[in-house]
């Protein structure tokens, strides 16, 4: 079996490499990278209008290059999140937390040059999981109902709470926040609009990248334009000498990048669960087992590597089910498969037979993409960072105005301008009040799958509650709740007196986010 | 001052009266003059389209509704000369993306994608910023597309009649998946529950529940033929049938639901073109007729058959009727099934 994997896989660079195929695989990741540098809009977007083009294109050239758009985006986006703390994606919002701390420390280049490494480390195991072990994942997702659902989101909500920097009680505060702003909508199961207050712009809830370019790049922008300009110009000190991640860097971030990918591709395994919660999950994850986690939101290179290793392998592994199984994950894969399925060819688990052009060559493009996109992106880095150079004055005002063109095109609504603007404000008082945003966005992006696969749980098993530890995959996911619940309360035992009346407040403080 | 400027006019024209010989020129220039309107507009209907055209999707990128109208609109493009630029617009189940084209110019420069979403949305919101019957024209009818009832491999049912009897035995254990609440494998379900009078329990996701199906926690789902192509070769589904009346060319070993024994549980999903109302009714008709040119271009019938789509060619008229006929049936199904509004 591999053996023969292997030799399917010469196959398919045998066609990836055919001219025009590298043409368009290159267009593709072209489009996506710039595509990922502007706010807003995304790789969903940029698909659907680049759709009827590919009509007059082969199959295979059509596939490799829709998907190249889609993980190129990948590349693009930790960019701004990096340089100017502003999440053109939502998956690099958490890259924000230790990239513009590195950015301001002048190791914006260093941070640049890790994340493409991470994320050709995270693509690459995306892709080998893709050839081997395909038929076993798809597997493993089956197993995930909704029971199994509920109890990861519960553990990635705990896990997850104090990822920020700071007071663990405000990380909870925030998490809370984000709980309450992803219930705003119309209810999955009864249609019924909650927290909307008649504004029908709100029916489908607030909109993700509104939520993070407001919380971190607006509000980040509010708070320095009120600064002395001497703090401001700090951003700029980045020497082109710099671009070079250390030694002492490098060492660190291998073993994040690992961590990162493995856990961003079992989260693209289970259905609903794409890159955002990956990267936010495999950085509390990073948090939660390093040494100094209190270090964690002042510039640390692991914080850059994990989640954004983290988000590219769950980009990839986003194919598996749409590929193997003819299941998409999610938008951007439903828009890949229906532009298969116009051109006659029907993904599924017969797909690798009857078109091993297609699934092969889609396989070796992915390689080609990747190493297409590390050596653009690698000088790129340079420019990029030259353009922290641009006077303040001048820079933040053109990428607000970036921010704004690229809000409205995601749904061609000027309400989200608004939106993105208030939570912006919203953002800033919380920042001038020490709060930290970043547990608002894992609240948002948690809290909802939360809720619904805890209903649908109930609906299934009629109301009975055991079904969480019936299941034993569910039961373990519990486990590792009850865990780090009491180990976060024995290690505040341990602590002076004087801390644990604070601290045990915190852990009890904790438990009923779960319960909600 | 608004008030006054009628009052203006008036003495205006009382002085013209006075000199009977000059108002009866006068009369016969405004006569003339608006029969050169007349005849400009109609010249501007002639004309059509001397620009490009604005399409609203209101649906989320990527949705069904929105690769089969891209499919066809790039034809239409191509057959009229003008680039037809589709601008999606989400949000509300199509509720935004409506609002906006019913309050636009009738110039026939600004269109939306239409489907059966229109109906549902209308029995789903007490409140809408527009009338779907009043404020839009019906212009052409792409296609329909019916559901397919898949049953997981686990639940044991061959036929819709197992269901059926299974769902009779216990009420309220047999579960079905959908997109939503007034998603077409909602509907869909809806119309089988009211036929078959079973009391089956419904299980609403965001991303369509088939992987739910296929691992056998949920007992059916009513896939849209077009996001079923993938799972027909699933060994861990069973196809029961498919909801039109006559089966489905993609499928022809699937019995249809009428064949089943249930005509009352018939759905096809539609996807059309509307325009807002007052559309002159010359740029209507040219519209229908090259859509129509362009649906029987094989390429475009190929793409569309592939995504599960049946042409059904209807005139504006026809196609008006259907669309009344839909919302009316869709509010009578609403009532039966105790769907009412959610706001």
């Amino acid at each position: 079996m591999f053996e023969q994997a292997l030799t399917d896989l010469w196959y398919g660079f045998g066609v990836a490499l055919e001219p025009h195929n590298v043409m368009w695989c290159f267009v593709g990741v072209f489009v996506g990278n710039m595509v990922g540098v502007l706010p807003g809009m995304g790789p969903l977007a940029t698909i659907s209008i680049l759709l009827p083009l590919t009509f007059g294109i082969k199959p295979v050239g059509a596939i490799l290059m829709l998907s190249g758009v889609f993980y190129g985006a990948q590349y693009g986006g930790a960019i701004c999140s990096i340089l100017l703390n502003l999440p053109c994606h939502p998956p690099h919002a958490v890259t924000c937390l230790d990239g513009f701390p590195l950015t301001k420390k002048g190791r914006g280049g260093a941070a640049l040059g890790i994340t493409v490494i991470s994320s050709f480390v995270g693509a690459s195991w995306g892709i080998t999981e893709m050839i081997f072990l395909a038929p076993i994942l798809v597997m493993v997702a089956l197993e995930f109902g909704p029971a199994e659902i509920c109890s990861l989101m519960l553990l990635g909500l705990l896990a997850g709470s104090t990822l920020a920097r700071g007071s663990p009680l405000k990380g909870v505060a925030m998490t809370i926040v984000g709980l309450l702003l992803g219930i705003v909508g119309s209810d999955l199961e009864t249609g019924t609009p909650r927290f909307t207050f008649d504004i029908t712009h709100l029916y489908d809830g607030v909109e993700i990248v509104a939520l993070a370019l407001g919380l971190f790049g607006i509000a980040e922008f509010m708070k320095s334009v009120n600064q002395y300009s001497e703090i401001t110009t700090t951003y700029s000190h980045v020497k082109l000498r710099d671009l070079r991640p250390s030694r002492d860097e490098f060492r660190r971030s291998i073993p994040a990048m690992f961590r990162g990918t493995l856990i961003g591709s079992l989260c693209s395994l289970i259905p609903g669960t794409g890159p955002t919660i990956a990267s936010f999950m495999s950085y509390a994850t990073e948090k939660k087992i390093s040494k100094t986690p209190e270090k964690f939101g002042t510039g640390m290179i692991e914080g850059v590597a994990c989640p954004e290793a983290s988000t590219h392998s769950s980009v990839q592994g986003d194919f598996i089910p749409t590929m193997s199984l003819g299941i998409p994950g999610d938008a951007v894969m439903a828009l890949i498969l229906g532009a298969l399925m116009i051109q006659g060819i029907v993904p599924g688990p017969q797909l690798i037979k009857e078109h091993a052009d297609i699934f092969w060559g889609l396989i070796a493009s992915f390689w080609i993409g990747n190493i297409i996109l590390v050596v653009l992106n690698v000088p790129l880095i340079g420019l990029w960072v030259k353009l922290l150079m641009i006077p303040y004055k001048y820079l933040y005002p053109s990428a607000l105005f970036f921010v704004c063109i690229g809000v409205y095109s995601a749904n061609n609504d000027m309400f989200q301008v608004g939106e993105t603007i208030v939570i912006g404000l919203a953002g800033y008082l919380l920042l001038l009040l020490d709060f930290h945003p970043a547990p608002v966005l894992l609240g948002f992006v948690l809290g909802p799958r939360f809720e619904e696969n805890f209903r649908r749980a109930m609906l299934l098993s009629r109301g009975d509650f055991l079904v969480f530890i019936k299941h034993p995959i569910s039961a373990v996911f519990i486990f590792l709740c009850v865990v780090l619940i009491a180990a976060q309360i024995y290690v505040r035992l341990k602590k002076p007196k004087v801390v644990e009346e604070f601290e045990l407040d915190t852990g009890g403080k904790e438990a009923p986010v779960p319960g909600e | 001052m608004t008030g006054r400027r009628p009052n203006n006019k008036d003495t205006d024209v009382t002085r013209i009266v006075g000199e009977s010989v000059r108002f009866a020129q006068w009369k016969r220039a405004l006569i003339v003059a608006a029969l050169t309107l007349i005849a400009a507009a109609s010249a501007q209907a002639q004309q059509w389209p001397a620009r490009q055209i604005r399409v609203i999707s209101p649906y989320p990128a990527g949705s069904a509704s929105d690769t089969v109208t891209r499919v066809v609109l790039d034809q239409v493009s191509q057959l009229i000369g003008q680039p037809m630029i589709v601008e999606v617009k989400p949000g509300a189940g199509g509720s935004l993306g409506f609002a906006t084209v019913a309050h636009a110019a009738p110039d026939g420069y600004t269109l939306v994608t239409s489907s059966s979403s229109m109906a549902t949305e209308s029995v789903l919101h007490s409140k809408l910023p527009y009338d779907p019957a009043r404020d839009f024209v019906p212009v052409v009818l792409i296609g329909t597309s019916p559901n397919l009832l898949v049953a997981s491999k686990q639940s044991g049912f061959k036929t819709v009649a197992d269901l059926v009897a299974a769902a009779k035995a216990k009420p309220g254990t047999v579960t079905f998946a959908s997109a939503g609440i007034g998603s077409s494998s909602h509907m869909a379900a809806e119309r089988l529950r009211l036929a078959a009078k079973i009391d089956v329990r419904h299980v609403p996701f965001r991303e369509g529940g088939l992987l739910e199906v296929m691992a056998g926690r949920i007992d059916f789902y009513y896939i849209p033929l077009a996001a079923a192509a993938t799972a027909l070769k699933s060994d861990k589904l069973t196809l029961l049938a498919v909801s039109a009346p006559q089966r489905a060319a993609l499928l022809p070993n699937v019995p249809s639901i009428v064949e089943a024994g249930y005509p009352g549980a018939v759905f096809r999903f539609w996807n059309g073109i509307s325009a807002p109302a007052k559309t002159p009714p010359e740029v209507v008709q040219k519209l229908h007729d090259v859509t129509e040119q362009a649906l029987n271009d094989p390429a475009v019938r190929e793409k569309l058959a592939r995504l599960g789509v049946d042409p059904t060619p209807m005139s504006v008229a026809e196609f008006g009727k259907f669309f009344r006929d839909d919302l009316a049936a869709t509010v009578d199904l609403a009532r039966q099934a105790d769907i009412k509004p959610v706001d």
